[in-house]
């Protein structure tokens, strides 16, 4: 039985009782008979790694002050350390973030190089949203602030099938909620008719000219032809009553990156509050972030202060400190999720109760570029799944590993991820 | 099957998120933390070639060696894998196509990057892509069609609604397509034409607003699409088809699709002969339009953007507002411009010119009194200090760090955009720490350890000692003698290139260096080679770059006649034979 077939199994029983579930969530029901919420997903991945003396507390497993926004979560919150991204390390090793954004959530080294990179294989959440997509308006949802098309790339649907987030919150955010209230149906009925006729013409122009083409560029059309049957789906889902559009909608001029940043988090709480989807990859900036923290003080280019060309007369003690206040401020961010989620009631918990969110690097230490001891947090136990509370130093494991704990938690029974030779299974100490 | 992107001309490049420069900036003294990996050359690099070298698989030649054109090679042409348009091409497209100048292409997913230039081969539509299409052709089609008469002549009122939507089809779908549907095309418009007006009983105007909508949808419109007339071509070659190579003159010169003398052309079959395409060459370069092209063509080339990026530590240098970096970016872009449009497009020129465009604000960068205002004037330098684009305050401003220059960024742009040579991987895990900052060093001697430790030297060699030759220049691009309280010290180096190797004294002795070079000439032949066809070059394609670099050569290095021969070579009137396999559904 694979992934996909066993979800659609759960999801057709799960059918039965949606009609008499609250209005807007599909309840599925769990082995214990008890009613199960849906389990989401959702990574925030952040650029050139983090600075580990103030992520950890010191060599042991602990918090260290950058996670001091983070408290508050604590018992909803496990960090985990000794993950290793072993595939980083393949022979030969590429040059630094760009592959290593690539390989943050596939577990493949990246394809390409010396200069040039494409992802190697399927993201986690796109394995997960192949499995859970179908379920939901949007079968998964990739957001990004100031993320360029390449060098940001985490999710991904295959080898060199890399996509690029969404960047504009205004533009997702019209996107995800805008059928919320229409204000005549019938018009909106022939809205999406004609929508369908034209993507289905769209569909038969594919269909034609794909055969038509070489072995390589025919592979880049099987996705667009992907891509306009997922529209069509699309179309077909309308969002249910209840659901809220978040009460601050971005505007055109929304470019700064501390208010992209807030209205992407709201888009991202207000789609799994709708349960318009239960994947979601927030893409921050981009490996090798050349971003400037004007806002809290920090002139020079993040990744050039990670390895020292700027500041340098600022000296190194003051270059940490800059780190540390881009991490801590990162970690508000995360905080700012978390606070998001855990104020919507679902059930007995909360959405966030329901989640598995999780804080991702690309490289632990930036300045090095090293890919040992990865930081990661995981906030919200998705459902239960997984055991919260807890600071777990795994010694060295692959980063497959955790990424497989990750699907397994979401009800994906995956057993092996990503490149075969690192993937060994699921983490034990992490599931509940 | 295509194996590799390599770029012949400029082997390797180095991408913008990648910044290596910024990361090898400072000491490259020893490492921390982890070993240094096995399997390793003491070089650190991380691909089996020598630094700096052009070698690499799929291309063994390139602009360091030369182009030589062996018997094997003729006849041949590289790989053209199909790509979308860029978000520049699709604002401008649907610019001339309908009039939309609303600029929705530049909220589309970023391009990609090859070879240097903004493509998207390697980006597949995914589900974001596809609805951003769906969104603007909505939108455009929508607006489009409240101006129906500008859309189409026919008058529904004596043709009828029919034969209008028919017309409509036919004539706006070729517009649309860069050439003339097919009847199974054409017939399924009609199709859904009549299904939206006739079942769903939707008005003429709304039902033919879907079909503009489903056209900029098509992936006829959205991607270049080349079949290449059928017949077999020399050594697996094939001509493009009139209309093809129409669209190839047109998004190259203009970055837009043709126009209706273009598609005239096309229809009279008057784009076969490199006679028939040099005229419409020499048309379309007196265009307007060809401003915007070439204007794309240096933004890229000289990442103009990272003018707009660069960040000053405004405690030292309290000038560097946003306003300055935009008119730093504005005298680089109006030299170029005037060099290649007004003056004689030479590259010599752009690298000795002895005058700039400035304003106030620029003014006291560089010097200069007596020059009042915002407006960017054409002003002669100081020539005992400035000579060419080099010498230019955004180009040195936008490669040095935020509080002190940087040999490395400097060395690094001539050695991969003049002499299209990239630089390897710094070495993985290797610890890069600033050395402490002491404010009795020069920056040459803060960058020693790049020369005495062969670890670094070994790459280091390649940039530092040619970006050295900048010292002059402060991190904003103002003239210095003295750096600390010494005197500035900006001798330098160049080694491994074809002719261009020896020592050299500041800026004017590297410039003296780089204008006698062929591989520098070359190269620049090579790198508009890359912009023209949109894609990598490849070792198929060394006949027409070694006809191109001759003739180039030939012409005293005139850019605008490298337009036109760039036109007529073999890699632009012919593709790679498409393969198709038969068993596809």
């Amino acid at each position: 039985m694979n992934a996909r077939d066993f979800d659609r199994r759960r999801f057709l029983k799960g059918g039965a009782l949606a009609a008499f579930s609250l209005p807007f969530l599909r309840i599925l029901p769990s082995s214990a008979a008890s009613v199960q919420y849906p389990k989401r997903l959702v990574f925030f991945c952040t650029p050139n790694g983090t600075v580990m003396d103030d992520w950890w507390n010191g060599t042991g497993c602990g918090w260290g002050r950058i996670l001091d926004s983070l408290k508050p979560f604590q018992s909803k919150i496990t960090l985990v350390r000794g993950v290793n991204i072993e595939t980083a390390y393949k022979q030969p090793i590429p040059k630094d973030h760009w592959p290593d954004n690539n390989n943050m959530l596939i577990a493949r080294q990246a394809l390409g190089g010396p200069d040039d990179f494409s992802p190697a294989g399927i993201s986690i959440d796109q394995q997960v949203a192949a499995s859970v997509g179908k379920q939901t308006k949007f079968d998964s949802l990739q957001l990004g602030n100031t993320t360029g098309s390449y060098c940001g790339i985490v999710s991904s649907l295959g080898p060199k099938q890399g996509i690029a987030p969404e960047t504009n919150p205004l533009n997702a955010y019209n996107r995800l909620f805008a059928d919320l209230a229409p204000n005549d149906a019938n018009a909106a009925a022939k809205l999406r008719a004609t929508r369908k006729s034209v993507l289905d013409l769209v569909g038969s122009e594919l269909g034609d000219l794909k055969c038509q083409l070489g072995a390589e560029d025919r592979v880049k059309f099987e996705t667009h032809v992907t891509s306009i049957r997922e529209l069509e789906r699309t179309l077909d889902q309308t969002t249910a009553a209840g659901c809220k559009a978040p009460t601050t909608k971005p505007t055109m001029a929304t470019k700064a990156y501390v208010d992209v940043g807030k209205a992407q988090l709201d888009n991202v709480a207000a789609t799994l509050a709708c349960d318009l989807t239960r994947v979601v990859t927030l893409q921050w900036s981009q490996g090798a972030s050349n971003l400037a923290f004007q806002w809290i003080g920090i002139s020079g280019s993040h990744h050039g202060i990670s390895h020292g060309s700027e500041g340098v007369t600022a000296g190194p003690d003051q270059r940490k400190e800059w780190l540390v206040s881009i991490e801590q401020w990162y970690a508000q961010q995360f905080a700012y999720l978390c606070q998001k989620l855990d104020a919507i009631p679902e059930g007995d918990g909360t959405v966030l109760d329901h989640t598995a969110l999780v804080w991702a690097h690309e490289q632990s230490n930036g300045q090095t570029h090293s890919r040992k001891d990865m930081p990661y947090v995981i906030a919200g136990g998705c459902s239960g799944a997984l055991q919260m509370g807890q600071c777990l130093n795994l010694g060295g494991v692959a980063h497959n590993n955790l990424l497989i704990t990750l699907a397994n938690a979401m009800d994906v029974p995956i057993t092996s991820f990503g490149d075969p030779d690192f993937s060994k299974g699921p983490i034990a100490t992490l599931l509940k | 099957m295509r194996t590799h992107r390599a770029s012949l001309a400029r082997s390797r490049w180095i991408f913008p998120c990648l910044l290596p420069a910024s990361f090898l900036a400072l000491a490259c003294s020893g490492e921390i933390g982890e070993p240094r990996s096995t399997g390793h050359s003491a070089t650190g690099s991380t691909s089996a070639q020598a630094p700096g070298s052009t070698n690499q698989p799929g291309a063994t030649v390139g602009a360091a060696d030369g182009f030589v054109c062996s018997e094997s090679a003729k006849g041949k042409v590289g790989e053209s894998p199909l790509r979308r348009l860029t978000r520049v091409e699709y604002d401008n497209t649907v610019r001339d196509l309908v009039g939309d100048t609303t600029g929705l292409g530049s909220n589309f997913v970023a391009d990609g990057v090859l070879g240097g230039f903004e493509n998207n081969a390697d980006q597949p539509a995914t589900t974001l892509v596809a609805t951003q299409y769906s969104e603007a052709a909505q939108q455009i089609a929508a607006a489009a069609v409240k101006n129906m008469s500008r859309l189409s002549t026919c008058d529904t009122a004596k043709a009828g609604e029919a034969e209008c939507a028919q017309q409509f089809v036919r004539q706006f779908g070729k517009r649309a397509y860069r050439r003339p549907l097919s009847g199974t095309e054409a017939t399924r418009f009609d199709a859904l034409y009549a299904g939206l007006r006739g079942q769903q009983g939707l008005d003429y105007t709304t039902s033919i607003s879907a079909v503009v909508e489903a056209m900029l949808q098509s992936p006829n419109f959205v991607y270049h699409v080349e079949k290449g007339v059928s017949g077999p071509g020399t050594g697996g070659s094939v001509s493009l088809t009139a209309y093809e190579t129409a669209s190839r003159l047109s998004y190259f010169l203009w970055n837009t699709m043709p126009d209706d003398n273009l598609f005239a052309a096309a229809d009279a079959g008057k784009l076969s002969t490199p006679t028939e395409v040099e005229a419409q060459v020499r048309r379309m370069i007196a265009d307007p339009r060809a401003k915007g092209a070439v204007d794309n063509f240096f933004r890229q080339w000289l990442d103009l953007d990272k003018v707009d990026n660069a960040v000053k530590d405004t405690s030292i240098f309290p000038e560097f507002t946003p306003q300055l970096k935009g008119y730093m970016r504005g005298e680089i872009e109006a030299f170029v411009g005037d060099v290649f449009w007004t003056g004689d497009a030479k590259l010599q020129t752009l690298l000795t010119a002895s005058f700039s465009f400035v304003n106030e604000d620029l003014a006291k960068i560089y010097g200069i009194t007596g020059i009042t205002g915002t407006d960017l004037r054409r002003t002669e330098l100081d020539k005992t200090v400035r000579r060419g684009l080099l010498s230019q305050v955004g180009m040195l401003a936008a490669r040095a760090n935020a509080d002190q220059t940087s040999p490395v960024k400097r060395g690094k742009f001539v050695r991969e955009r003049l002499l299209c040579q990239s630089m390897p991987a710094p070495p993985p895990n290797v610890n890069v720490i600033a050395p402490e900052p002491d404010p009795k060093l020069t920056t040459r001697q803060r960058y020693a350890n790049h020369s005495t430790d062969p670890y670094c030297h070994t790459c280091h060699q390649l940039m530092d000692p040619i970006g050295l030759g900048f010292e002059n220049y402060d991190p904003v691009g103002r003239y210095r003698s003295q750096e600390n309280g010494q005197p500035v010290d900006a001798t330098g180096k160049i080694v491994n290139t074809r002719d261009a190797d020896g020592d050299f004294n500041g800026l004017f002795g590297l410039v003296d260096k780089l204008t006698a070079s062929e591989q520098v000439s070359d190269c620049v032949a090579a790198t508009w080679f890359t912009y023209a066809l949109s894609r990598a070059s490849s070792s198929d394609d060394v006949c027409s770059l070694a006809t191109l670099a001759e003739g180039f050569r030939g012409s005293g290095q005139d850019m605008r006649d490298l337009l036109v021969k760039l036109t007529v070579t073999d890699a632009f009137r012919y593709r790679p034979v498409v393969a198709v396999e038969a068993s596809c559904q």
